[in-house]
């Protein structure tokens, strides 16, 4: 059979249309652009970037609810949810939001696994004291730092979930959620990314990282690792990782330098100062990050009891950096992490 | 049989769309190829204060923001940064010269963002 002069015709023209379509959207067919966006919450930056259908509406809503948990939980809000359980400390329960129970909870849950030594949220009433980040800092007395150990103990915290209430046991004692909020609120915005139908996203809670699946593209989510004394931004090296958590604590985010020493903001709840263990920074990678920003703590143990701590934990990778700028990885990362120093001024150390 | 299958006016239609492709994906290159264009974008709280193109800056630009918090930022050919700040950590200063694709400094105080546009080819997201 021959195709007539009007058969090629209407063949060909929409051959033509269909092409040009094709070549205008180019290679993004499936990899539409991500909704990106940026707020300040936590009293910090957040960053997100969501792809998919629903990424609009997913990455508004985390916003939304990132400011609802910020208002109930900082304690610049007189009204809030801390302030009122820290306002009673040692008067009994008061009845907070479902929310807060939750987080106290699985602050809990958090400090047991290392009986308190790394990880306590009642160690506000020490952060107060050394007020660092704040536009005074200063080094309290000895005396004063003794008495306020005393206060630390988050066993004190006491939670009844059948009535939505928590107490703080004695006076004068107060919690801190500084150090668990982001990694809580980072699970909450995956939680939100899948019911919305989302399967490829990122939130970055100021440094605390999020992310939900691979890239678009199918390959893993880069992490760049922070160099501790580096520019912002300057990396030691970078994690591959598909639905995990990347938390980072150290020593450079907030601190002060009194006397030539460098205090900084993140406090040993057992010696009542600054964490000095010989650690810049530990970086934590794990499927819960809520959990993950509890362990990174283990910053204030040291190397060798960090290590035994996330080890013990058993669900978490790590990235240990010495004062003397050495890289330490645990087994199971070695394979995603790379190493990479522009400074050349830092030793990765791979058996270990 | 009748070889011409397509008459004058069909060819200049062929011609045209030839062109409007190959436009279209000149166009793409350039869209994917933000790296020549350094192109600087200060905002504060969301809201866009300015945008610079480094790449054709002669004379160094100062930008002073005075939003509660005072601030001057520097652009010079190629580069910029928060030069000097009120905020009490100063972390927006000690993050120096943005230089390349995807660099960002933050002042979280006066909520002011400093980003070069485009992407970082090493990394997808910092953790700090």
């Amino acid at each position: 059979m021959e195709y007539g002069e009007q058969d090629m015709k209407k063949l060909f023209y929409p051959l033509l249309i269909l092409s040009l379509l094709v070549f205008s959207t180019g290679c993004n067919i499936g990899q539409s652009k991500p909704v990106q966006s940026e707020d300040f919450a936590l009293g910090t930056i957040i960053n997100q970037e969501v792809y998919g259908a629903n990424a609009k509406k997913a990455s508004d809503e985390v916003a939304v609810k990132i400011k609802e948990l910020d208002e109930l939980w900082t304690i610049n809000n007189q009204g809030g949810d801390i302030n009122k359980l820290n306002n009673n400390a040692g008067q009994g329960y008061v009845e907070l939001n479902p929310e807060t129970i939750s987080i106290l909870k699985d602050a809990r849950k958090i400090a047991d696994l290392s009986g308190g030594v790394a990880f306590d949220i009642t160690v506000a009433p020490l952060v107060k004291a050394w007020g660092i980040g704040t536009d005074n800092p200063q080094v309290p007395a000895e005396d004063v730092l003794k008495k306020l150990v005393t206060l630390v103990n988050y066993q004190d915290v006491l939670v009844d979930e059948a009535t939505n209430s928590a107490s703080l046991l004695k006076t004068g004692q107060m919690v801190d959620l500084g150090g668990i909020a982001k990694g809580y609120i980072g699970d909450m915005a995956i939680e939100i990314y899948k019911k919305n139908g989302i399967t490829s996203a990122f939130a970055n809670l100021g440094g605390n990282v999020v992310v939900l699946g691979n890239k678009p593209d199918g390959s893993a989510w880069k992490v760049g690792i922070q160099n501790p004394r580096g520019q912002n931004g300057e990396i030691v090296g970078v994690v591959s990782v598909a639905d995990k958590a990347v938390v980072t604590s150290g020593d450079y985010q907030r601190y002060f330098i009194k006397d030539g020493k460098r205090y900084c903001h993140i406090i040993n709840p057992q010696t009542g100062y600054p964490a000095d263990s010989g650690l810049m920074s530990v970086t934590i990678i794990a499927s819960s990050s809520t959990e993950a920003d509890g362990m990174s703590k283990a910053f204030v143990l040291g190397l060798e009891k960090g290590m035994e701590l996330v080890k013990r934990y058993g669900k978490a990778e790590a990235i240990f950096i010495t004062n003397d700028k050495k890289i330490y990885v645990t087994p199971g990362l070695q394979g995603e992490f790379q190493f990479e120093d522009a400074t050349n001024e830092y030793t990765y150390i791979q058996n270990r | 049989m009748n070889t011409r299958i397509f008459k004058i006016g069909d060819k200049i239609l062929i011609v045209s769309i030839a062109i409007i492709v190959v436009i279209l994906m000149l166009l793409k290159t350039v869209e994917v190829n933000p790296d020549k264009q350094l192109t600087a974008v200060i905002k504060q709280n969301g809201n866009l204060i300015k945008q610079i193109n480094l790449n054709d800056l002669k004379n160094p630009e100062y930008i002073h923001l005075n939003d509660g918090i005072n601030q001057v930022i520097l652009a010079e050919k190629g580069r910029i940064r928060f030069l000097e700040s009120d905020c009490p950590n100063q972390t927006c200063v000690k993050t120096g010269w943005l230089t390349k694709s995807g660099d960002k400094a933050v002042c979280i105080p006066s909520k002011v963002v400093i980003t070069i546009a485009g992407y970082n080819k090493q990394v997808d997201i910092f953790s700090y």
